[in-house]
């Protein structure tokens, strides 16, 4: 017999306690693995959506920590396109609108000028491009336009005025299949921004040869102050949404954990307690304390092991649900990071060693001759 | 008298008490009072008196379970007090037979014998192997696959024997073993304890209150009121030549 047998059926023995406490591990794991999985995917996704573009550089008012509040006159691309190094920038505006017949309440509305090589990213599903000039006229990505249920030739009300659906789009990125895009100068009007962007994307010019991008940053912030350009890892880290996400899914997290830790504890003790005869029969017959120990941090071990293995899979699969669900398919991924189900096992394993450290302790404690004595 | 006495060994003390009391912590209650006590190897030892004599923390000092609040135990020469490791000393050099068998009863009788087996440096193999083999010598080797609740009483102490011996110790304690016994299975465990000393020169120390059960021992000590009973004492040199003391 191996002692890991032993462990096994020492958990057995008292397999309802163990499935429950199993299945309340696995759900502190779920709901750890899932927010903070979407939180890592939201990042991932946003981060997706410059690097996948070759932005190099985000170009916004200083201070602000979205896009969104960020307000910078469109000239500015033209001296940023002037310095050495520059390959391309992108101005754009980005704004949010809610369709709330349809329980959508966060869709991205991008502003691009008509010529961007944007559009080049997007698949065409049906329709065509936006054209320089039009008025009246947006595109839809996928996601969108199938929870609006809105095709070509279809209308659409947006910022109290109808638009009319001229192309549907698929992007590589989840958040601009769920994205509306109108003209830029249009949407300067519809905002009360004339001549304004939210911010430039800038890529460096890498066929020139090595790119020093500290040096450029420098350059364009010298330009005007009260700007700044930021790589886009240290850019997305700064987004407001992604801080609280990530901010939020780990308070949420916690709390389910330490539930979970509370209930892990609350089995070893009252499974230590229960078979305190047995540990003295067991320090009776030669066991040292340390293999006691040994024992009881085994069965908490295994026990939060199991629960992360489901939890892990529950949490792959809430995520997944959700990325299906109209109100969440354009902002959540259906993917969870390996990184994070690897943090939910390393959590799930601390949390066996936490709620066992107390009753292993207590196992300790117990002389053989009173521990024989136990009922 | 059993053969092992005739042995070249026979005169060694394994075991000696030396002058031991228990007094427990609140100090009410003091259940062995200067007790001295020696065991040679080899010998078979009955323990005798009524309930609350203090018989069992006599053999929880004997057994290193407990310690004296005063005097000293000493095995093989060397002071208990002093011993190092006391875990490893039980697991190495003693074995235990308890009343209520004792047997943890989501394991089969082969996987209880293993036990013991757990603090040594046998492979996982070569304990499945000797537990088998000791299930063999108590004649059970076609139940090792059962759990305790599947075997009957007299089986399961059995088991328990089996696993007293799984690490070929040199001293056998056993408390009442025949006490939850029927006459014909405590029959079975008294011949088992016969065979062990006779063949194996096995060192047994039985607690009873059986006169029946001390009646198979080489020698019997009687203990009242935590005191090894002079009075009995005298009736145990019937029983054999090695004297107590207190």
């Amino acid at each position: 017999m191996w002692f890991l047998t032993f462990i096994g059926k020492n958990l057995w023995r008292r397999r309802t306690r163990s499935l429950l406490t199993i299945v309340g591990v696995a759900l502190a794991i779920a709901a750890a693995v899932s927010l903070v999985g979407v939180a890592v995917g939201f990042e991932r996704t946003y981060l997706d959506i410059y690097r996948g573009r070759g932005v190099d550089l985000v170009v916004q008012r200083s201070g602000r920590s979205e896009q969104l509040n960020s307000g910078l006159d469109e000239s500015l691309g033209d001296s940023m396109r002037a310095l050495p190094g520059v390959k391309e920038v992108i101005g754009g505006i980005v704004d949010v609108v809610s369709f709330e017949q349809h329980d959508l309440w966060y869709v991205l509305v991008n502003g691009w000028a008509a010529d961007v090589r944007l559009f080049e990213d997007l698949k065409l599903l049906s329709g065509r491009q936006l054209r320089a000039g039009e008025r009246g006229k947006v595109m839809l990505g996928k996601v969108l336009a199938a929870n609006l249920g809105k095709g070509v030739g279809d209308t659409l009300e947006l910022f109290g005025q109808d638009f009319k659906v001229v192309g549907v789009y698929e992007s590589f990125n989840v958040y601009d299949n769920g994205a509306v895009i109108l003209l830029l100068d249009e949407l300067q009007t519809l905002t009360d921004r004339p001549h304004q962007v939210t911010g430039f994307t800038v890529q460096a010019d890498r066929e020139s040869g090595n790119v020093d991008l500290e040096r450029l940053r420098k350059q364009i912030e010298d330009l005007q102050p009260g700007i700044s350009a930021l790589p886009t890892t240290e850019f997305i880290a700064n987004v407001n949404q992604i801080k609280m996400a990530r901010a939020t899914s780990w308070v949420t997290s916690t709390i389910a954990l330490v539930l979970g830790a509370i209930g892990v504890l609350n089995t070893m003790i009252m499974s230590v307690y229960e078979r305190r005869r047995e540990i003295g029969i067991l320090r009776a017959v030669g066991w040292r304390p340390r293999r006691v120990v040994r024992m009881v941090l085994g069965e908490s071990l295994l026990l939060t092991l199991g629960g992360a293995v489901v939890g892990s899979l529950a949490g792959v699969a809430i995520t997944r649900f959700f990325s299906h669900l109209p109100v969440t398919s354009g902002i959540v991924q259906g993917s969870i990071d390996p990184d994070v189900i690897a943090q939910g096992f390393a959590i799930a394993l601390g949390m066996g060693l936490a709620g066992a450290v107390y009753p292993a302790y207590w196992s300790t404690r117990l002389r053989p001759v009173e521990a024989l004595r136990a009922k | 008298m059993s053969s092992a006495d005739g042995n070249s060994a026979a005169h060694e003390v394994l075991l000696r008490a030396d002058h031991i009391s228990r007094v427990y912590p609140d100090g009410a209650v003091t259940a062995l009072v200067d007790v001295s006590l020696e065991i040679r190897r080899g010998e078979y030892l009955a323990i005798m008196g009524p309930s609350g004599s203090g018989k069992s923390t006599l053999l929880n000092l004997l057994g290193a379970l407990d310690t004296p609040t005063s005097g000293e135990v000493f095995f093989d020469g060397q002071s208990l007090a002093r011993h190092p490791d006391l875990d490893r000393f039980r697991s190495e050099k003693l074995g235990f037979v308890f009343q209520s068998f004792n047997l943890l009863p989501t394991l089969t009788a082969v996987e209880n014998v293993q036990i013991p087996m757990f603090e040594g440096r046998l492979s996982a193999a070569e304990r499945a192997r000797k537990a088998v083999k000791l299930l063999e010598s108590v004649d059970l080797a076609r139940r090792a696959g059962h759990l305790p609740g599947q075997l009957s009483v007299g089986e399961r102490q059995r088991v328990a024997i089996a696993r007293a011996l799984a690490n070929d110790p040199a001293l056998l304690l056993a408390d009442e073993p025949t006490g939850n016994l029927d006459s014909h299975s405590g029959e079975d465990v008294l011949a088992l304890f016969d065979r062990l000393h006779r063949d194996q020169g096995m060192t047994l120390v039985v607690i009873t209150h059986s006169r029946e059960v001390a009646d198979r021992a080489g020698r019997i000590v009687w203990i009242r009121d935590g005191r090894i009973s002079t009075a009995d004492a005298a009736t145990s040199q019937s029983k054999g030549n090695v004297p107590c003391g207190s």
